[in-house]
This record gives C-alpha cells, structure tokens and sequence, in this order.
C-alpha cells in the first residue's frame, strides 16, 4: 500500500527542526520533484520573508500567494517586484478590499505588535460567489540583549458569500521563535509552529462587512492561539523538561518501584 | 528528481534531525519519499551510526547486557566498549544490535576509580533520572568519561524528550568540564521544540587519590551543576515568557479594549499611538 508522498512530507515537516523549515523545504522539494512543489509550498508554512516596496517606499511582506513566477506583489502599489508583464492581479472588486482590508489590519498590527508588518493578499476562486485571503503579520525581536524572538501569523481565510451573510473559513498557522543566550544559561531555543482552524456565518451588509468580519475572526483566533502558545510553550515544554531531571533525589519513586516489583 | 548524491545527503540531514522517539517514524517518510529501498539502505547506515552516538542510544542484548553508545566508547569502527562487564560489543546502527563480543581489558591504572565513580553515578541516576542510564569511561590518559541519558517518550499525548549529561574528569586533577543537553519535542496541531545546550567548566571541592573519595567528590560537584543549571532554565524560562514573548505581540492593545473594526476607518494612528 502506498502512502502520499503529500502526507509523508507534512509528517516529516512537524518533525524535523522548526528553525530549518525553509531549508528543509527545498531539500524536501528537491527530492520530491516539481510536481509536488506547489502544492508543498503552499502547505507548508515558513517564516515570511520581508521586502520594501520600490513604488511606495513601505516594507511588506512575502509569501507563495503573492508570487508569480520569481515577482512578488506589493500590497501597498499593487504592482509586482521585479515587474511581470502579465502577472496575477485582483479584480477591481477585490483590490478595493484588499485595499481596505490592507489598511484596517495596518492598524491592528500597530496596536497589538507595536510596530512589525502586515500585508493583506486576496484572490478570485473557481467558485462564483467564494474569495479568498491570507493575512500575514511579522514582528521580530532583535535587540542587542540576549534575546531573540520572531512572531509570523500567517491566517488563510476562505468566503462563501450567501446574500445577506457569508460563511468564513478561517486557517491559522503562528510561527513562534524564541532565541535565548546568555552566558549563565547556555543556548536555549523554543521554537514551532502552532495551527487552528475555525468557521463562521456572520451578516455582511456591504462589501466593507467583510473586512470587519474577517478582522474580529482574526482577531478572537490570535487571542486564543496566543494563550495556546504561552501554555505550550512556557507550560508544556517545561513540564516536560522538568520531568527529564527531578531536583530532588527520588527516594519515593525508587521506593514504589521497589514494592511493585516484589509480586 | 535530485541526483544520489544530493538525495544521499537530504537522507543523512533529516535522520539527524529526528527528534527524540521519532527516529523511526521519520525513516517511515524518508522511506516512502525516496522510493528507493536500495539507496536508502546505503544511505542511513552512517547516519544512523551519527544519530545513535549523539543521543546516547542504550543497546540491551538479550543475555541482559546493557551498552551505551557514544563517542568515548568506541575503539574502532563499529565497535564500543561495555567497560563494566569488560566486553566490546559489534553494533549495528540499523537494527540497534549488539553482536560478537569480545573481552576487554580496562587500563589498570584508572581500573578502581572508574569502577567506583559508575556505582555513584549509578546511584545519582537512579535519583534524579528515573528510567535513565548512565556509563563511566576511560578516555585517554587518565581521565573518566561519565555518560547519562534519560529518554521520555509519549507519543500517544504527541510529546517526546531526552536529556543527555556528559563529564569529563580526570584522576588527580580537579578540573570537571561538561555538556548537558536537553530536547523536547510537542506536536500536537503543531511543531514546537526546544532544544538546550550548556557548557560548564568547574571544580573539585576536594582532590583524593582514594577511589570511593574521589568519586564522591565528583558526583557532589556535578550534582550541585546540574541542578543550579535545572534551576537556571526555569528562571530563563519565566524571564523569556516576561519580556521576549510579552514584546512580540501584546495580549490586548493599549487601550485595554479588543479593536473596534466598525469604526478602524477612523482610527488615527498618530492620535491613537501619541498616548502611549
């Protein structure tokens, strides 16, 4: 019985180091030839690449959505880096809303990441009355301490119009990197990656709904995989480390241990 | 497709990124995703010669001998010394066996302190890492390499660890140098790792020519190491929650209020942000 090679990679992928995902990707690319390429790219998230927009001056950042060919598109002059003769726009409709959306979750990442970037990308479906989207939001930590940290969202939102409501698929990767190292303590990393998924029927009134729609999923779901992260992260890992080595001398352990195995 | 070479090395770069516990899962996908059994079967027997020496991979035979494989133990290719029964033993990496024993004779000169500092080793061991195993090695000259791993597996709740101690001491000196490492895999909807590595140089508190002296000397030092550095990684745990996590993403804005998206049109940022 033969296993998808889709699937081996997406095991392999939560396996291998969280900090080698994008070299590990094109290892893995390499080996499972092109045509798996774009569907592994795809699926597989990787920390966000940054770049400036040429047209506009601002910073935005990069992903599989929006790249065609070796061109990425700024969200910010719509125009792709380097230029592409045909390359893949929005419909009017949609880079209205991508517009809007770009600017409102402009304003979300300042309040909630004081300070990093966010690019907001939407696309046409096969589907008449279904769009969709990823939100991408990057903030790095590098100061001069000892301390490193990165933060990626990457959230893909899919919307089925119906009339007055629409019905929201919301996909939520969060890239977490945390680089510690200081003399006293050695090297330590905490580093992943952490997925949920939700769904929603919310009303929409106009086009603008969807912005306010997709914000408050978004925002409700970054609320709760935050205090996912911190629990895995700083409770979890820990827990499980501590188990690794108890402080004290484990007399009561040995002791148990001893009587269960007199039977 | 990659050429063999490349494929050949992909191959060795993931096995020796397998976590703890996984190793044979991600030889699973590495399996089906090379599609290749013949070069794959060429293809992992050094890197899992590698994986096993890094992770401390403890090899029990089925006359109830016990060998820890590392790089302090090995006295040619393939084979490890099991200084406590006084045997070497043939491994193969592949199938984590042990074959061909052969009598092995310990330097005399470091023969009773070696055997002394494994039986207090072995009873920190069984103190602070319940279902670890730990070794004691002549290295060269006369020094002692002491060796203990712990392993956790827990699959089914999608988490694994390992903890790995190596110390370096030597008779008549009382330098102690170590490396004490640490992995923790969770995967449950996710990947999340941590991966610890310290070095430490110390002392001594007392040199003694005296086997079971000395070894009690050394066991208190690494003792009182271990456990400071147990203790300093939960420090940096609380302090990396407090600031490094706390300065990527705030848990509310500063308002202290979730964003009001029927009015972020009107948001100014500059009147909004000038209150910080």
């Amino acid at each position: 019985m033969e296993v998808d090679p889709f699937d081996l990679s997406l095991d392999l992928m939560r396996r291998l180091s969280p900090q080698n995902t994008a070299s590990n990707l094109q290892r893995l690319v390499k080996l499972v030839g092109p045509d798996l390429e774009d569907e592994l790219l795809s699926a597989v998230d990787q920390p966000l690449q940054q770049a400036k927009c040429p047209v506009t001056g601002r910073d935005y950042l990069r992903c599989d959505y929006n790249r065609d060919e070796q061109s990425y598109r700024s969200p910010w002059s719509n125009e792709y880096d380097p230029p592409l003769a045909d390359g893949t726009h929005p419909s009017t409709r949609l880079r209205k809303l991508e517009v809007a959306a770009n600017d409102a979750f402009d304003v979300y990442r300042e309040l909630y990441y004081e300070g990093g970037i966010s690019s907001v990308y939407l696309w046409d479906t096969d589907e008449k009355d279904v769009f969709a989207g990823v939100i991408l939001i990057k903030k790095v930590n590098n100061n001069e301490t000892a301390d490193n940290g990165s933060w990626d969202s990457i959230h893909v939102v899919e919307v089925q119009e119906k009339g007055r409501a629409a019905h929201y698929k919301l996909t939520s990767t969060v890239i977490l990197q945390l680089l510690h190292g200081k003399q006293e303590i050695g090297e330590l990393n905490l580093s992943g990656n952490m997925t949920r998924q939700a769904e929603h029927d919310l009303p929409i009134e106009d086009q603008n709904s969807h912005v306010a729609n997709i914000g408050r999923i978004i925002e409700d779901m970054e609320l709760k995989m935050r205090n996912s992260l911190h629990e895995i992260y700083f409770g979890k890992t820990k827990d499980i480390a501590n188990d690794l080595r108890s402080k004290q001398a484990n007399i009561q352990a040995e002791l148990v241990g001893k009587l269960l195995s007199r039977k | 497709m990659s050429d063999t070479a490349e494929t050949l090395a992909t191959i060795a770069h993931f096995v020796s990124e397998a976590p703890p516990g996984e190793l044979s899962e991600v030889l699973n996908d590495i399996r089906g995703l090379v599609n290749n059994d013949e070069l794959l079967q060429e293809g992992i027997v050094k890197p899992f010669a590698e994986y096993n020496i890094n992770s401390l991979l403890v090899i029990r035979s089925e006359s109830g001998e016990k060998l820890i494989v590392s790089k302090h133990n090995q006295i040619e290719d393939g084979r490890f010394v099991d200084f406590k029964s006084k045997q070497s033993f043939v491994v193969d990496h592949v199938a984590q066996a042990l074959s061909d024993p052969q009598p092995f004779e310990v330097n005399a000169e470091v023969a009773d302190h070696r055997a002394a500092l494994e039986s207090s080793v072995e009873a920190y061991t069984q103190d602070h890492y319940p279902n670890g195993d730990s070794a004691v090695f002549a290295g060269e000259g006369r020094s002692l390499v002491i060796v203990i791993v712990n392993n956790k597996f827990n699959p089914s709740n999608f988490w694994n660890g390992r903890w790995i101690s190596e110390w370096t001491v030597a008779l008549d000196s009382d330098l102690v140098s170590g490396e004490l490492k640490a992995h923790v895999h969770y995967y449950e909807d996710g990947n999340v790792q941590l991966k610890t590595v310290k070095h430490i140089n110390t002392q001594l508190s007392s040199i003694s020519s005296d086997p079971i002296e000395f070894a009690s000397a050394v066991v208190k030092t690494i003792l009182k190491a271990e456990t400071e550095y147990q203790l300093a990684v939960n420090v940096t745990y609380g302090q990396i929650s407090d600031t490094t996590f706390k300065s990527l993403r705030r848990a509310l804005p500063i308002t202290r209020t979730k964003l009001d998206w029927n009015s972020v049109a009107n948001y100014k940022i500059g009147a909004e942000l000038s209150n910080k």
